[in-house]
């Protein structure tokens, strides 16, 4: 029989996840690489455009946002902006994944407090990295 | 900086097919070779594909401008849509995934060489659009460039239609 420890663990809280991307097809790929990771990850939410973000945003909390940039409706940066001008966002962490990898982009998401910045094609790998990262800095 | 002449200096038909090879090797775990335009007219008259093929095409604009369009058949874009999602089998997409499917993998080739293509500066891209290909005509002599490679030995068609009238205008038929 095992005894109970006298020495509380904290357990990791989970991270409740934003995707936004016109994809369905690689919002499915996203959420399914993020729950292979084995991290502690708490809901997925989804969101076709920068628009129906803010919408999930207002309603829920958000821990982390991953965002593509070309998006009809309301780009991923006009979303970044949104979310910059706004003081219930600014403790939630951004991460873009898109194809646009320039460096005039990548200098947009910056001054964006856009923390990390992943280009399509990418590996499962590197979203692990990446959600590992978020995980362990809470 | 880019401007639309650096974009053609640097040889946008091999940053075309360094790209097609990133996103084929790295999100769906496919292995990518040259082709050649016979080969590829000749699989889009083959009586078992001939009625199965997607088209799928994006504006690019920013240093300089224009259209990207992709040819594959029905069958590659399902093996490829079950690599990229991690699902058992092939059939198991409805047709509005495997249009999504499509238009996404055509945005990451597009993506993916202008980034290399042109570094420093950024291009906004049009939503995909994806529809069946209409009955194939061997292609003629028109304004765009094509290229031709295999991915997981089934023949695939890139085109890319130039806006800017200084751009190159030199095709890649010959599978380079």
């Amino acid at each position: 029989m095992t005894e109970s420890s006298s020495t509380t663990v904290s357990e990791p809280v989970p991270l409740n996840i934003l995707v936004v991307d016109d994809s369905a097809m690689m919002r499915t790929m996203i959420k399914r690489a993020a729950a292979l990771t084995g991290l502690p990850i708490g809901e997925i939410f989804e969101a076709a455009n920068g628009l129906q973000a803010l919408e999930v945003l207002k309603r829920q909390h958000v821990d982390a946002l991953f965002t593509d940039i070309n998006m009809p409706v309301m780009t991923g940066i006009e979303l970044l902006q949104q979310i910059a001008g706004d003081d219930r966002w600014q403790d939630m962490v951004r991460v873009v994944i898109s194809t646009d990898g320039s460096e005039s982009r990548r200098t947009e998401a910056d001054a964006l407090n856009v923390r990390f910045y992943v280009e399509k094609p990418f590996r499962p790998e590197v979203l692990r990295d990446v959600l590992s990262n978020l995980t362990g800095s809470r | 900086m880019c401007s639309p002449i650096s974009l053609v200096v640097a040889d946008y038909r091999d940053a075309l097919l360094e790209a097609v090879t990133d996103v084929a090797e790295n999100s769906l775990f496919a292995f990518v070779d040259a082709s050649d335009q016979a080969s590829f007219e000749a699989a889009r008259t083959d009586a078992d594909t001939a009625n199965g093929w997607l088209d799928a095409c994006i504006e690019f604009r920013g240093p300089t401008s224009g259209r990207f369009g992709l040819t594959l058949s029905e069958p590659l874009a399902r093996h490829l849509c079950a690599s990229f999602a991690g699902a058992e089998g092939p059939d198991e997409f409805g047709e509005a995934d495997l249009f999504d499917f499509t238009g996404e993998l055509a945005n990451m080739m597009c993506g993916a060489w202008l980034t290399r293509a042109c570094r420093w500066e950024a291009f906004s891209l049009t939503p995909p659009r994806v529809s069946r290909a209409p009955q194939h005509v061997a292609s003629s002599g028109d304004a765009s460039d094509r290229c031709y490679v295999s991915i997981d030995d089934a023949l695939v068609q890139l085109e890319i239609h130039w806006e800017h009238p200084d751009s190159p205008s030199s095709g890649c038929a010959d599978g380079r």
